[in-house]
């Protein structure tokens, strides 16, 4: 755990410590970046609200990812799965016409269970045929991207803007709690997933089982644990979380409320879940503050390409430089650990 | 129309306002300028207006549909840029609330309607079908001189605006071949693009990137190979995929520039980012950030936008038009004053154009400009699929164009 901890924080010291060296390079003064970037992100309610707003998608694609990681699972569709469910919010909450409250449940609904059939795909290819989670749901995001596209251009078009799709109708769409961005009660309900899925995993017996199928997958099968159910579910768990992602993101979010068919707004939630996770040190209690902490960097940025002036492209290679350097130690602990695990378990058993 | 535009710029030219207080410009966008297309358009227009001194500077921020109002908001309160462009019809949600919210602030937003009209917001449209149209006619009578079976359209990602510009390139090469059979009958005697289908003789790829050059490289190889001898580049970024293919192709089969394979550009005269680029279909963005520039400076962009909520770019006045000799030397003379082009090939590039051109038939160039001029008279009307009202749809015009 420590061994952990250390890494995320030199993960996180040597992002900022390139981003100083980057713009130092580049003739900027990089002590600007902190009081020009990351410095109106926090200390100004446009930045503070800002970086809750950035956050709140997150904090559920990050539950998501944790959940797939204890179960064993690198789960990396849950990018598709948040292209999904805003299709299938976007449908339900523009096209039907039904009372506010009741509306708002319906549309979580459609966009959480449409989060979840989307990840059963990749499941079920993982379990009939064994094809590797990590390539099917890789692919099935890029079919996402294009099918949402699609589906827009052909169904859910509005007529009187045809480059968006129908708007999510004001009795199913979520007020920001600030008055201004797009933190919604969908922060609040995030938070309480959080301490859910913390109690799930560590105060029930499934999440004794899930953990165990994590910790190693042969082992928890040999004593009887049903690691392929609960791998299964793992998925769909994922899914759901996708799901309220994409709610948050759709009816959440003045003043769209809707989405391009380019699905611009959609774009990366799922990847920057795993980077939220990566600084929570896989505990769901923690996924809150990277969430947060990634969307102060994020905003950040956002304020050192306005007031800094940074060209824009070196801001993204930056942000981008940032969430691999944090989101690495979680890949390779989620990829390449359980992949040597497997070569000991054979090896062992050979000799 | 064309006089109001002719007499704001005049009247900037003669008499611009000294502006006590800086003047910067923001230029805010979804993809980068480096694609040297739409984006760069607009920031050329603004960086050319910087170096003849009538703005002290311009930035350009890339923004997201997530951040575009934080951003917007950020630009607005620093009250640092007198004019903010915002490209990308994503963002009208976000510019029509930071509007609402800084009424002081004044905007240039282009290739969408605004739902309402914004009294600081400059609110351009284009008709892109126009010169799609007109270089569709150029693309059917290079296939017809040179008996290819077909033509190439490669688009960025499908929405709306691209449907115009797809749909107005079907119905010039459609015009076109109707025209050269009734016009040159001789000429079009047994070729093979009168053999196929109507809906086969133009192949079209929605790449779904505006800024992936591989993607168009791939779509542009497998027209070519499938006989298209020009290739529309509708895909801004992706489009530079389509000019380094046809260039490695006809250097790999010894083809000279005068021959085909083609390219055809778009938004701005890229002749000059590739020999192979025969003409360019204009779409003078750099025009309405100059028109709204010097409306700022002149402190008449309110009353103004009050007089035209919505200004129209097409071919009557201006606003949109194919590559001349005049416009292909204008844009090389700014793309060298803002450094992206070296002043030692401007001559070699002009030359190896005019070479282009003359090695066409007569009769490729009258077709084009036939096209044009019905255009501008208003004999023909392309179709819009999504005008207002909307008198066409695209399945309908795809059942019929292909």
């Amino acid at each position: 755990m420590l061994n952990r901890l250390a890494l995320v924080m030199f993960s996180i010291i040597s992002a900022l410590l390139f981003i100083m060296i980057c713009l130092l390079v580049l003739g900027y003064n990089p002590l600007l970046f902190f009081t020009q970037g990351l410095g109106p992100a926090i200390t100004t309610s446009r930045g503070i609200i800002g970086a809750l707003s950035l956050a709140t998608p997150i904090l559920f694609t990050g539950l998501g990812w944790i959940v797939g990681k204890k179960a064993g699972i690198a789960n990396l569709g849950l990018e598709g799965a948040v292209y999904m469910s805003a299709l299938a919010a976007l449908a339900s909450g523009g096209l039907l016409k039904l009372c506010i409250g009741f509306h708002q449940l319906l549309v979580w609904l459609c966009a959480a269970v449409a989060g979840a059939v989307w990840l059963l795909i990749p499941a079920f290819l993982k379990y009939i045929i064994g094809v590797h989670e990590v390539i099917t749901t890789l692919m099935f995001n890029w079919a996402a991207l294009y099918l949402v596209g699609f589906i827009i251009i052909k169904f859910l078009r509005d007529p009187a803007w045809p480059m968006f799709s129908v708007q999510i109708l004001p009795s199913a769409r979520l007020y920001p709690l600030f008055g201004t961005g797009s933190a919604t009660i969908m922060l609040i309900v995030g938070i309480v997933f959080c301490v859910g899925v913390q109690v799930f995993l560590w105060q029930t017996r499934l999440g004794l089982r899930m953990r165990a199928t994590g910790w190693n997958e042969f082992t928890a099968r040999t004593l009887g644990v049903p690691t392929s159910y609960l791998q299964f579910l793992s998925f769909l768990i994922g899914g759901l979380l996708g799901g309220c992602a994409a709610f948050s993101l759709t009816a959440g979010m003045p003043p769209y409320w809707r989405i391009t068919d380019t699905a611009d707004l959609l774009i990366g939630h799922g990847f920057n879940g795993i980077a939220a996770a990566s600084l929570a040190l896989d505990n769901a209690l923690g996924v809150l503050p990277g969430a947060i902490f990634l969307g102060i960097i994020i905003s950040g940025m956002r304020f050192a390409q306005i007031y800094m002036r940074i060209p824009p492209e070196i801001a993204n290679i930056m942000t981008g430089i940032i969430l691999i350097v944090i989101a690495l130690p979680e890949i390779v602990d989620s990829i390449v650990r359980p992949i040597l695990k497997k070569r000991e378990v054979l090896y062992a058993k050979k000799s | 129309m064309k006089r109001v535009l002719l007499s704001v710029v005049l009247m900037g030219l003669l008499g611009s306002v000294v502006l006590g207080e800086t003047f910067n410009v923001a230029v805010v966008s979804l993809t980068p300028k480096e694609g040297l297309s739409w984006t760069f358009l607009h920031w050329l227009g603004a960086k050319i207006a910087e170096k003849e001194g009538l703005v002290d500077k311009v930035i350009d921020i890339l923004t997201s549909e997530a951040t575009a109002v934080a951003d917007l908001t950020s630009l607005a309160l620093s009250k640092e840029y007198k004019l903010i462009v915002v490209i990308g019809w994503q963002f009208v949600p976000a510019v029509m609330q930071v509007a609402r919210e800084f009424p002081e602030q004044y905007f240039v937003m282009t290739d969408i309607t605004l739902p309402e009209p914004m009294p600081n917001v400059f609110n351009v449209l284009y008709q892109q079908e126009q010169p799609s149209a007109v270089v569709g006619a150029l693309a059917a009578a290079l296939a017809v001189a040179y008996d290819m079976p077909c033509v190439g359209l490669v688009l960025g990602r499908e929405g709306a605006v691209l449907h115009e510009f797809e749909m107005g390139y079907k119905f010039g090469v459609d015009w076109a071949l109707q025209e050269i059979a009734k016009r040159y009958p001789e000429v079009a005697a047994g070729k093979k693009i009168y053999a196929k289908d109507r809906t086969q003789r133009v192949l079209w790829t929605y790449t779904g990137s505006f800024n992936d050059p591989a993607l168009g490289r791939s779509a542009t190889e497998a027209q070519v190979l499938q006989g298209a001898g020009v290739v529309y580049n509708v895909a801004g970024a992706t489009g530079l995929g389509i000019f380094s293919f046809i260039d490695d192709y006809k250097t790999k089969n010894n083809i000279p520039t005068t021959q085909p394979p083609f390219a055809i550009g778009v938004d701005l005269p890229q002749e000059w980012m590739s020999p192979n680029v025969i003409i360019s279909a204009l779409k003078r963005a750099d025009l309405a950030v100059r028109q709204a520039i010097l409306l700022v400076r002149n402190g008449e962009f309110e009353s103004f936008v009050k007089e035209h909520p919505v200004i129209w770019f097409n071919f009557a006045n201006g606003g949109m038009g194919v590559t001349d000799r005049a416009a292909l030397e204008t844009f090389i003379d700014y793309a060298v004053a803002v450094g992206v082009f070296d002043p030692a090939k401007k001559e070699a590039d002009l030359e190896n154009w005019e070479k282009i051109k003359a090695a066409q038939p007569g009769w490729v160039w009258e077709i084009m400009n036939a096209m044009y001029q019905a255009i501008k008279n208003g004999e023909v009307e392309v179709p819009r699929p999504f005008g207002e009202p909307q008198k066409w749809r695209i399945e309908e015009l795809r059942k019929y164009y292909g």
